[in-house]
């Protein structure tokens, strides 16, 4: 049956296209393959003339490191034994993080929804608590929790929790009246208003808190080693920076940059995957 | 004469707001009986919809009585289906699964009355976009699709709240055509609120007009019309005019006696 529709669609397409069109069509993508060669041609250069003003001593490599100095600090690590560690670390306290976040976001909007007094009385404290830089609360953490991981990822939970709360009670409470009435008059209850219509119809704007959460989680989880940790890579951008190894840093905020985009693509592809019925 | 569906008795209604209170509905008086088609024309803002609401059981009359088949309506229950002016079909649910949620809802759904949705979507012709999303449907399309939603549980009245007014001119007359095609198939009672005269007396057997707020029924029309049972067909019909004009005409009265 899927594929029935799959061919209608089809169907719609002229089977032979006017020289216009063929022209029309070939002009869009020379225009995104422009768009996408310069991409790499921004990298590629940047990291090129990185090295070359590097080499002939523009740029002092001892402060700002080189491309050929960052593979080759990444290589050491990965020598050592240690590379794996460190990412490792960062990577499972962002994860943890992220989905505590998410999940008690979800959650604490879901009954701020079921509630909307006890909404209307929590306002103007979750402005705040969002207003507020979380960072702040670092030490408190420390104290609370010891200079564990577990403080760290608090850190992590505590700076994606708050948006992921407002962007999700926001999605809920745009569901229009109106969808809401449909269901009433079929004898709904609460429960199954939730279910069958605020929760499916809040997936895309639960989608985007996603992505704007993970940022969020990354951005606690490097404080939060910045302030308590043995390992991470938030650990190596401090260690470096008092030891004065601008290679290590350097080479630990590329690799953070690589798992940062990673994990951005990640949620970015399972929005995809759980918006299927937006494509049709 | 065929048994009483609906009856109003002496219902009021008082609507609040942190401003002030209003009298929406005021001592209504209304019957409906089975296989009927009934139309309500009146002025806007005159309470057609809060008294939709009262038939359905979202709201409670301040006092009087609303029957459903005798019994007294206190909650939204499975013998009204109404049919709201946005067909809100469910973008996340292909047809099938939107036809069905009424009965999801009610608990009622297994394989008979699956089978039943099923058979109203093939009898009205849709049932080659049965797994097709609202988005690749026209808006036609939707309403029909919203309409056998509403069918599907097979409710003793069907409640039609401007179920047309966000179609284009040209989709609504066929539309219109027909959902009365298929209310009639189906021997349902319907109800249908509407601002739209030539809709009233195209679809209906009888239409009532209401008074501006508080509502009250202010005049019936019994239409009786030389044509084939079919709204596009009863407009051609030569009587058309004359309710036309003396619908016309009660409503108008209003507007005069606000100046």
């Amino acid at each position: 049956m899927k594929k029935r529709s799959s061919n209608k669609t089809k169907k719609n397409a002229p089977a032979t296209m006017s020289h216009e069109h063929a022209v029309y069509l070939s002009k869009i993508k020379r225009k995104e393959r422009f768009v996408v060669s310069m991409r790499y041609v921004i990298l590629i250069g940047f990291l090129l003339l990185w090295e070359l003003f590097a080499r002939i001593g523009v740029i002092d490599p001892f402060i700002a490191s080189s491309p050929s100095r960052v593979v080759r600090t990444i290589l050491s690590l990965y020598n050592e034994g240690s590379l794996f560690t460190h990412i490792g670390t960062t990577l499972y306290e962002t994860v943890v993080g992220f989905l505590l976040g998410t999940l008690m976001g979800i959650l604490l909007a879901s009954i701020l929804w079921w509630f909307p007094t006890a909404n209307k009385i929590f306002d103007p404290y979750l402005v705040v608590l969002n207003a507020l830089p979380k960072i702040a609360l670092g030490p408190i953490l420390i104290v609370w929790i010891g200079a564990t991981e577990a403080s760290i990822i608090a850190m992590g939970v505590l700076i994606s929790l708050i948006v992921t709360i407002m962007t999700v009670l926001n999605g809920f409470n745009e569901i229009s009246d109106s969808k809401q009435k449909l269901m009433l008059t079929l004898g709904a209850s609460k429960w199954q208003i939730f279910v069958k219509i605020v929760l499916p119809a809040s997936i895309p704007t639960m989608m985007s808190a996603l992505k704007l959460s993970v940022g969020m989680t990354w951005v606690g989880i490097i404080v939060g080693e910045y302030l308590v940790s043995k390992a991470g890579l938030g650990y190596l951008i401090v260690y470096g920076g008092q030891v004065f190894q601008l290679d290590l840093v350097m080479a630990s905020i590329i690799l953070l940059c690589i798992l940062a985009a990673l994990m951005y693509y990640i949620v970015a592809y399972f929005e995809k995957r759980i918006i299927k019925w937006r494509k049709h | 004469m065929e048994p009483i569906i609906v009856e109003l008795k002496n219902v009021s209604l008082i609507y609040h707001d942190p401003f002030a209170e209003t009298l929406a509905i005021d001592d209504l008086n209304l019957t409906i009986r089975e296989g009927e088609f009934a139309a309500i024309v009146g002025p806007s803002g005159c309470g057609k919809t809060s008294m939709l609401n009262l038939l359905c059981g979202l709201t409670r009359p301040s006092s009087g009585e609303v029957l459903l088949g005798g019994n007294k309506v206190t909650s939204p229950g499975d013998g009204i289906g109404y049919m709201l002016q946005h067909d809100h079909l469910l973008e996340w649910r292909d047809v099938e699964a939107n036809i069905v949620l009424g009965l999801e809802v009610k608990n009622m759904l297994n394989e008979k009355t699956r089978a039943y949705a099923l058979d109203l979507l093939e009898r009205h012709g849709l049932m080659e976009f049965r797994h097709h999303y609202p988005q690749q449907l026209s808006g036609g399309m939707k309403k029909k699709v919203a309409l056998i939603r509403t069918l599907a549980f097979d409710p003793t009245l069907l409640l039609l709240d401007e179920p047309f007014s966000a179609l284009d001119y040209q989709t609504r007359l066929h539309i219109s055509d027909e959902v009365h095609k298929i209310i009639k198939q189906e021997h349902k009672t319907a109800l249908l609120v509407t601002h739209d005269i030539s809709e009233a007396i195209s679809m209906a057997d009888r239409v009532l007009v209401f008074s501006d707020r508080p509502a009250r029924v202010k005049k019936e029309f019994e239409i009786k019309l030389n044509a084939p049972d079919s709204p596009i067909a009863r407009r051609q019909a030569p009587e058309f005019r004359g309710y036309f004009d003396s619908i016309w005409k009660e409503i108008e009265y209003r507007e005069k006696a606000l100046q």
